[in-house]
């Protein structure tokens, strides 16, 4: 399971990290100002990309060690019934 | 991973981008400029926190009532992923202080409601590390978690005499600024995908926690 | 109803007794409630600050810290004697454990408070300030309410890995808004130009109180047995 999840989460991480600054970038209906580099741009950046690693790589961590967990479970459970 | 996990974290990621995308499409605010977009993932994150302590609380007293280690699983997983989200709180809350009014921290209603909130989150935590018996751990962490729960809007009603006494700079808007509908439709993203988020971060942490505790009990069983 | 109040009397009678012979919880309160107040006098200098403003928190930050030890004085004791557990009987008893504990606690603190509330007087010449009946009655609920949540939490701390370190971790957190309400209400009162705002306080204090030491008077059972 963990083979599977892990690159979907480094995907959507990257994917994050990516788009933000992108996204909050733009500036909708500001005309010419759209394309400027924008004040506290870093400020705003930071904030998002604090959580998206926060959170992401919280998961994965979990589903990491779940991986770890499973094994020993059934080796465990192998043990028991010999 | 199971079907469940996978849609919720399919929900979560779409929840994200769909956040990102509106952030795109909205104007900047006019008092706050460009950086009043934290707002968007600041809020949410608050939320899901003071939620994430509401399920504690009440799987807490649900264990009380029946004595089913499910509940107080469930209580405990809570409680970490929840002081994961105060902690973005409490670093997304000066980020966006320091450039809008130029200091880190200020005593504000919502920032000091937050990080007392986080202080009742870590001495939850704390207490479980320092019991080693599972049943007894469970019942103390059920009354402490209880008891926290009941002093946080106690906590809100008392900073806000305070601070109806003492304005200070309000980091995140006053109490009635109203939302243009896009800004509304954002915020309102803003929630679900933080929420999907951490529904999925409760399963996944839960059922590691069951898995944690068929081991140790097949440990014991081997003696 | 009436097995209730006996149990209560005794457990009052019991610790009364004990705390006759030892006098170490008061002791506790008393010497801590002063080297405190001796602290504070350091941290912020009363000649030169507004004294309105040091002099409440200075009072109760000293009350609370005393009362702590107190509170874990008087929880170990119990484990140490190993006499609660004998009492436990029936559900209905285990509040009245609760309401006995808290009554006993309720009364050294008080006793305690009363000498230091006597010293800060004469230190900081409240000039019979003190005196006023709004403060007793934010003395009385602020300490009600703090004694209330610090009995079930010392219990509790008795039984884990970390003991007496406990009781400040979870105590304090969940004490801030109460201790905020009397902080900012004895404020008001020792500030002779203000009345403003009292009325909130005391109301906060008293929400408090009911709702904490309903909760402590419920839970009170599940942290006894084990």
């Amino acid at each position: 399971m963990f083979r599977k999840t892990m690159p979907i989460l480094l995907f959507l991480i990257a994917l994050g990290l990516t788009i933000a600054p992108v996204a909050l970038a733009q500036d909708y209906g500001a005309g010419d100002e759209a394309w400027k580099p924008k004040e506290n741009f870093w400020w705003l950046f930071a904030s998002y990309a604090v959580i998206w690693v926060a959170l992401f790589g919280y998961v994965a961590r979990v589903a990491g060690k779940q991986q770890t967990l499973e094994r020993e479970l059934k080796r465990l459970e192998q043990d028991q019934v010999k | 991973m199971t079907t469940t996990n996978r849609i919720l974290l399919a929900l979560s990621g779409l929840g994200m981008i769909a956040l990102c995308v509106m952030l795109s499409l909205i104007p900047r605010e006019s008092a706050q400029g460009f950086v009043q977009k934290i707002f968007y993932v600041h809020v949410p994150v608050a939320w899901v926190a003071f939620l994430a302590f509401g399920v504690t609380g009440y799987n807490g007293l649900r264990y009380l009532m029946t004595r089913d280690m499910k509940f107080d699983r469930v209580a405990a997983a809570s409680a970490e992923i929840g002081v994961v989200y105060i902690s973005l709180v409490l670093i997304t809350g000066p980020l966006w202080a320091k450039p809008i009014w130029g200091i880190y921290w200020t005593w504000d209603l919502r920032l000091t409601t937050s990080f007392i909130l986080w202080l009742l989150y870590l001495a939850y935590l704390i207490l479980r590390r320092s019991v080693d018996d599972r049943e007894r751990r469970a019942q103390l962490s059920a009354v402490v978690g209880l008891i926290s729960f009941l002093d946080v809007p106690i906590v809100y009603m008392a900073n806000r005499v305070k601070a109806s006494q003492h304005p200070a700079p309000v980091v995140g808007g006053g109490e009635n600024s109203g939302l243009a509908p896009e800004f509304l439709a954002t915020l309102l993203i803003g929630i679900f995908a933080f929420t999907v988020t951490y529904a999925l971060l409760l399963r996944l942490r839960n059922q590691q926690a069951r898995i944690e505790d068929r081991i140790e009990d097949l440990y014991l069983a081997r003696g | 109803m009436n097995s209730f109040w006996r149990v209560v009397g005794a457990v009052l009678a019991r610790d009364v007794r004990a705390e006759w012979r030892r006098k170490d919880i008061f002791t506790t309160i008393v010497m801590f409630g002063l080297l405190t107040v001796m602290v504070f006098v350091f941290a912020f200098d009363p000649a030169r600050h507004e004294r309105a403003d040091v002099v409440p928190g200075t009072l109760w930050a000293s009350f609370l810290f005393a009362g702590i030890l107190g509170l874990n004085r008087s929880a170990s004791r119990d484990s140490q004697d190993d006499q609660i557990s004998g009492v436990v009987t029936s559900p209905a008893d285990r509040g009245a454990l609760y309401l006995g504990k808290t009554l006993s606690n309720l009364l050294f603190m008080v006793i305690g408070e009363a000498i230091v509330l006597v010293a800060v007087a004469f230190f900081f010449d409240l000039d019979g300030r003190h005196l006023a009946p709004e403060f007793f009655a934010l003395l009385v609920l602020g300490t009600l309410g703090f004694i209330g949540v610090g009995t079930i939490f010392a219990l509790v701390s008795q039984k884990t890995r970390m003991q007496e370190v406990m009781t400040p971790i979870l105590l304090l957190p969940v004490i801030l808004p109460l201790l905020r309400a009397v902080i900012e209400g004895t404020k008001i009162v020792f500030d002779p130009t203000g009345n403003d705002g009292l009325g909130s306080w005391i109301q906060l204090a008293a929400g408090y109180d009911v709702i904490f030491l309903i909760a402590g008077f419920l839970l009170y059972g599940f942290v006894l047995e084990d």
